[in-house]
């Protein structure tokens, strides 16, 4: 019994070692072609016009300890210059809906830095409590965040279907009402955000946790080991691979 | 990540597995031919030494105890070996068959698989027909092999909204399930005409059955609540999703269960998974299992958290209603005794609720198991005990 430990635990070693390896690799090349990127509006568009599709929901789960603002406001700028219009950032503590300010001024910073003079075009409009996109109307080039903790998601569908109940009870609401394509419509409604077309989840932890599930339907999942340093090299070969994912819809 | 493990595994089993491939066309092919037919094959083609060695190192490790299958890729399978596309889903199904024999192997006990979404009715006529066809010839299959089920003590419940399907696929799938119900030590949940979706609404429509019926409250909603009302109420909790093929998604399959599940999107297509990607996949299931066990204590507290907080307030309008008649309020003391109270009847509320959402279910698969015996017995039943 001790040996077949012994063997188990060489081989996750083994499995660590490669991982590790990977990283360094990582390391030791991105310095180079993190110098060939200057982000420009100009060269986000290029990027964007190479992509066979790209998401109009963008989805970042971050399940680590530590949370970098400014890497995730990175993230939201490239996003946002590349033409997303949804973003929802959820992470493990609530750290983003707690501080939303914090984001916000890190959001304009990146704007300034990786846009230029571009940057007064863009506008990141943050929801965490009472807002929603369609408050505010429609504006051009104008991307809407919404702050998630990882039990919202779930939170949320227990909240509908108590209120869908009490409908029931006191007869305002039929039962056989109660269809996919109903509910959709009231969750949608009241975030103002469609379902999410592609995750980034970041982090070792290789699991959803709760983040929205309702959403998550047709969502596609990219797992990314850490948010610190994310590069616009490895955010663009993100974009990439889910613009070759063909759906079927169950066809 | 799991697809480093596959070729760490492959690297180092490569010339084991194609002696292995020598061995059984040469010598073994009986019982290769044997696991193929039946969906509980009696011998298998992994019962050698070093599979034996590899089920012990792993067993070492935290295994899976609920491990679902999104079986994905047999109609790219049959375009690439250029065979028929009902010919690709038989593979998947023989598949399948192999599959639950490496999990019980490995001390999974219970496997739950995707085998016909909601949005599948949307295919051509004639593949819904024939996947129909296949599901209805394995599950009779399923029940002429009865002492099987019986001598492998293995039960087989149907997920999903099965009146969705036709009539006699419908009577056989109940006639497994309800046969096979009292059996304990390996569990098969087969998703027919399931999306998680049509799940969750189902839940909330019980839900709102069982305010309407006064049997709960609506402020006792939560999310156990919920998933006592799921298809999966009788099951664990899920511990890993596998999805062959290479996709990266969902695709309405077990969206509310897989929150604190290990993901394992494997790159082959489902006829081609294999043994060691089974192995690969427990391994990628030890290297994360401890964050996830992490992160489901965290939302458990939470959870509970979140329940006193509604006891509490919902204790407080209680008071406020009947304060109205007393104009005393209720001393301190007293509150805590009345909030263990409180507790204590919403429990018992829903463990009452939790049982007529379960007995419904059961009275419903058997009312289908039991109008086909009547079928078949005729008029020479005219009792309506029937014997299983």
């Amino acid at each position: 019994m001790v040996l077949y430990g012994l063997i188990l635990r060489m081989l996750h070693f083994l499995g660590l070692l490669r991982t590790c390896m990977h990283k360094l690799n990582k390391v030791l090349l991105s310095p180079g072609l993190i110098k060939n990127t200057k982000t420009t509006s100009q060269k986000f568009k290029e990027d964007v016009s190479g992509l066979k599709k790209r998401p109009l929901h963008l989805g970042l789960l971050i399940y680590e300890h530590e949370v970098s603002f400014s890497d995730v406001a990175n993230i939201i700028v490239w996003a946002m210059a590349m033409g997303v219009n949804h973003i929802t950032v959820c992470d493990r503590h609530g750290n983003f809906k707690r501080n939303e300010e914090n984001l916000r001024k890190e959001i304009k910073r990146s704007n300034k830095e990786h846009l230029g003079y571009d940057y007064k075009n863009y506008n990141a409009h943050i929801h965490s409590h009472n807002t929603k996109p369609q408050d505010i109307g429609y504006q051009p080039n104008s991307t809407h965040i919404q702050l998630h903790s990882i039990y919202d998601g779930r939170n949320k569908i227990v909240t509908t279907a108590r209120k869908l109940c009490q409908g029931v009870a006191t007869k305002t609401y039929k039962k056989e009402d109660i269809v996919p394509h109903n509910i959709d419509a009231i969750l949608q409604d009241e975030s103002g955000f469609p379902d999410p077309d592609l995750v980034l989840r970041f982090g070792e932890t290789e699991s959803m946790l709760g983040f929205m599930p309702w959403q998550l339907r047709l969502t596609e999942i990219l797992s990314i080991s850490s948010h610190h340093k994310f590069s616009y090299t490895s955010f663009l070969l993100a974009l990439q691979s889910y613009g070759n994912i063909e759906q079927r819809f169950g066809k | 990540m799991s697809s480093e493990f596959i070729k760490i595994f492959s690297s180092i089993f490569i010339r084991i597995s194609t002696a292995n491939i020598k061995m059984s066309v040469l010598g073994e092919k009986s019982k290769i031919d044997t696991c193929k037919m039946s969906v509980l094959g009696e011998k298998s083609k992994i019962d050698t030494w070093y599979h034996r060695l590899c089920q012990r190192v792993l067993k070492a490790g935290p295994v899976p105890r609920h491990v679902a299958f999104i079986m994905d890729g047999n109609r790219r399978f049959a375009k690439k070996q250029h065979i028929e596309r009902a010919e690709g889903h038989v593979k998947g199904f023989d598949k399948l068959a192999e599959t639950l024999d490496w999990c019980l192997r490995l001390g999974i006990t219970e496997v739950t698989v995707y085998a016909f979404s909601i949005e599948n009715f949307k295919r051509s006529k004639e593949e819904v027909e024939g996947l129909m066809e296949l599901a209805k010839q394995k599950f009779t299959r399923l029940l002429q092999e009865r002492e099987l089920i019986e001598k492998h003590d293995v039960c087989v419940r149907v997920i999903g909204d099965i009146t969705m399907l036709p009539s006699d696929v419908q009577e056989v799938v109940a006639e497994a399930v309800y046969i096979s119900r009292n059996n304990k030590k390996a569990i098969l949940n087969v998703c027919l005409a399931y999306t998680s979706r049509d799940e969750i609404c189902n839940a909330m429509r019980e839900c709102a059955e069982g305010v309407e019926l006064g049997i709960i409250k609506d402020s006792d909603i939560t999310e156990r609540v919920l998933e006592n009302c799921f298809y999966t109420n009788k099951s664990r909790k899920l511990d890993m999703l596998v999805r062959t093929s290479g996709e990266v998604r969902l695709s309405d399959f077990m969206l509310w269960q897989s929150s604190y599940s290990v993901l394992s999107f494997v790159e082959v297509l489902w006829p081609e998974f294999s043994v060691w990607h089974m192995y690969a996949g427990v391994l990628h299931y030890q290297k994360h299992h401890k964050g996830i066990a992490d992160a489901y204590t965290d939302y458990q507290l939470d959870q509970e958290r979140l329940q006193r907080e509604s006891d509490l307030e919902c204790l407080m309008q209680e008071l406020n209603l009947t304060g109205g008649h007393t104009t005393s309020k209720p001393p301190v003391t007293n509150l805590e005794e009345q909030l263990l109270q409180y507790k204590a009847d919403r429990e018992k509320r829903l463990e009452n609720f939790k049982q007529h959402v379960i007995s419904k279910r059961e009275n419903f698969i058997e009312n289908i198991a039991c109008s086909k015996k009547h079928q078949i017995l005729g008029t020479s039943a005219s009792t309506g005990i029937v014997n299983v």
